[in-house]
């Protein structure tokens, strides 16, 4: 978890500070043919790319792209799924029967396929267009869970007794039932996370997702050059960020999962 | 049971039929059209393209191009893919058969592997052999399906030429092989593809199936089997296995839909020529309606898998039918 927690901390600072940390420009493309495909040496500890870009700042620089794009579209997801859940765990009738059904319905289609849909009618897209739909399309899991917790909340007597004091009703969900599900909300988006940082990257490296000269880690890989393997030193270091990433990603959540629910602890 | 049956059948149709609605919602309304790529050609005026919109009908109210499409899917008709120049419905039993076989493939291999690994873990619970496994198996599931199938690429085929780089068959040779040549080659294709799927699988089922072993391991059954001379391995497999087995249908329906997201990745990867490489082409080609077929394709096979494992289960275990 200590460890986990460190490794997560030093990349976001590396994010954060990349323009002090990177030794080279990320989009620099020396025009001379013998700085392509350097394997790995002290003037560029990562190697470089085909277009003759240093590798490690491309690494440096993509923190930021792949890290940032992955928190804030964790961030509308679970407050697109937390409003849905509440109207149709408030609502009920129709309204919730319709949501829940587009939830099955969002649920079962493979997520990459529902973003393939979406980056197919929306054309190459922005930093920004990437967030709104990793953001749109991971919000049904929050919304079920939203959703079930203000069912079983309503009806309790201290959520009565704020309505019956003429509270508005989206003020008693933010100031009484939202805040008993903020470590859930927690423990969710941790492991959205865990699942967004990994999609972005496969969209990227498709080609489909942050579009070049801006560097993600997932559109670096796709800079390697010949045949898979030659240039292995492109594939490897951005691969290894965002597996040591997800890895400590996913060690916090499930950490916070069992703190939250101590029954889970006897399964680990 | 019958109502289960059609209960449950009746769900997934409406869940299939919202998809598609949903999925020919977001083509369409989004800005762009199927031929605005061919815009930046000086050759194609603007009166062209108009043209090209009207013979395809896209210059139609939204309504009754959905309607039209409703009617032609009835009737097995996906439409004209634009960048194959060929029917859909041809692209599609094409496609899918590959897919199902890698994916098929992918599964036994993976659960098969899962299993044996979650029950030894469980037999051998806290030794370091069975700490290093899970450790091992919760990094696997963290790494993403395109580096695994891009290190499989690298490593095995590329690099020491043990199995072949890309494709499901050996273009120059195939044709010319006998019946028995032909299947060896198209297995020598499957091996890493499928592989890189099926270890993904390994991983996700070992972790279930660690737990549902670990809790039939105390049960008095496995104790009283253990009682009469049975041996370890006739106590933990016989008796316990067996009944730790109930939950894996359920998983495995539920692994479908990461399966067919990671088998987008690797067949593009390794030029599987699938559904899910159809469909990034598709993507790039503008091609709605292939894009719309592949998502429907997509979502009836986890759709219908899941239908399947709930009705297995209930076969399986009378208990859950009450829920219905």
């Amino acid at each position: 978890m200590k460890f986990a927690a460190a490794v997560l901390v030093l990349f976001v600072v590396v994010a954060v500070a990349a323009p002090a940390i990177a030794p080279h420009d990320p989009r620099a493309t020396p025009q001379s043919e013998t700085q392509k495909n350097l394997p790995p040496s002290g003037a560029h500890p990562f190697g470089t790319d085909q277009y003759s870009r240093d590798v490690l700042s491309r690494v440096i620089y993509g923190a930021r792209v792949s890290l940032g794009v992955a928190v804030v579209a964790v961030m509308l997801a679970l407050t697109l799924g937390a409003a849905i859940g509440a109207v149709a765990g408030y609502a009920g009738g129709w309204t919730d029967i319709i949501c829940m059904r587009v939830v099955d319905a969002m649920l079962s289609v493979p997520r990459v396929l529902l973003l393939l849909v979406l980056v197919a009618s929306t054309g190459p897209l922005t930093v920004g267009g990437i967030i709104v739909l990793l953001g749109c399309t991971g919000w049904p899991g929050t919304s079920r869970l939203v959703r079930g917790e203000v069912r079983l909340l309503k009806e309790r007597d201290y959520v009565l007794a704020s309505r019956a004091t003429g509270t508005p009703e989206w003020r008693v969900f933010v100031l009484h039932v939202l805040p008993g599900l903020v470590p859930q909300l927690l423990v969710t988006g941790t492991l959205a996370l865990a699942t967004v940082i990994p999609l972005e990257a496969g969209l990227s490296f498709l080609g489909l997702g942050v579009q070049p000269p801006t560097a993600s880690w997932g559109n670096i890989i796709s800079d390697a050059a010949g045949r898979p393997g030659d240039t292995w030193w492109v594939v490897l270091f951005p691969g290894l960020a965002i597996v040591c990433t997800v890895l400590a990603v996913n060690t916090i959540g499930e950490r916070l999962r069992e703190r939250i629910d101590p029954r889970g602890r006897s399964r680990a | 049971m019958r109502r289960f049956l059609l209960a449950r059948g009746a769900q997934a149709l409406a869940v299939i039929a919202l998809v598609a609605t949903l999925a020919f919602t977001l083509v369409h309304l989004a800005p762009g059209d199927p031929f605005a790529a061919s815009l930046d050609d000086p050759t194609n005026t603007a009166a062209l393209h108009a043209q090209q919109m009207h013979r395809w009908g896209y210059d139609q109210p939204l309504p009754v191009q959905y309607l039209k499409w409703l009617g032609n899917l009835a009737r097995g008709e996906f439409g004209w893919s634009h960048s194959r120049n060929r029917r859909v419905a041809d692209v599609l039993l094409e496609t899918v058969p590959r897919t199902f076989l890698l994916m098929g493939a992918a599964l036994v291999a993976g659960v098969l592997a899962g299993l044996a690994l979650g029950t030894w873990q469980a037999a051998r619970r806290g030794t370091p052999a069975e700490r290093a496994s899970g450790t091992l198996a919760t990094a696997v599931l963290s790494v993403p399906e395109f580096l695994v199938a891009l290190a499989a690429l690298a490593l095995p085929a590329a690099r020491w030429h043990l199995f072949p780089v890309s494709g499901i068959a050996d273009p120059a040779m195939h044709d010319s092989m006998s019946a028995i040549g032909r299947a060896w080659d198209v297995t020598r294709h499957l091996v890493l593809p499928a592989g890189t799927l099926a270890l993904l699988t390994a991983a996700g089922v070992s972790r279930y199936h660690r737990s549902a072993m670990l809790a039939m391991l105390p049960e008095e059954f496995v104790r009283t089997a253990r009682a009469k001379g049975a041996g370890e391995y006739t106590a933990v497999v016989r008796h316990a296995l067996r009944n730790a087995l109930g939950p894996l249908i359920t998983i495995v329906g539920l692994l479908l839909p990461t399966l067919f997201g990671g088998a987008v990745f690797v067949e593009t990867i390794f030029s599987w020529p699938g559904v899910g490489r159809m469909m990034v082409e598709a993507v790039g080609g503008n091609d709605y309606p292939l894009v719309l077929a592949g998502v429907l394709v997509g979502s009836v096979l986890v759709v219908l898998g899941s239908a399947l494992a709930d009705v297995l289960s209930a076969l399986a275990d009378p208990r859950l039918r009450i829920e219905a």
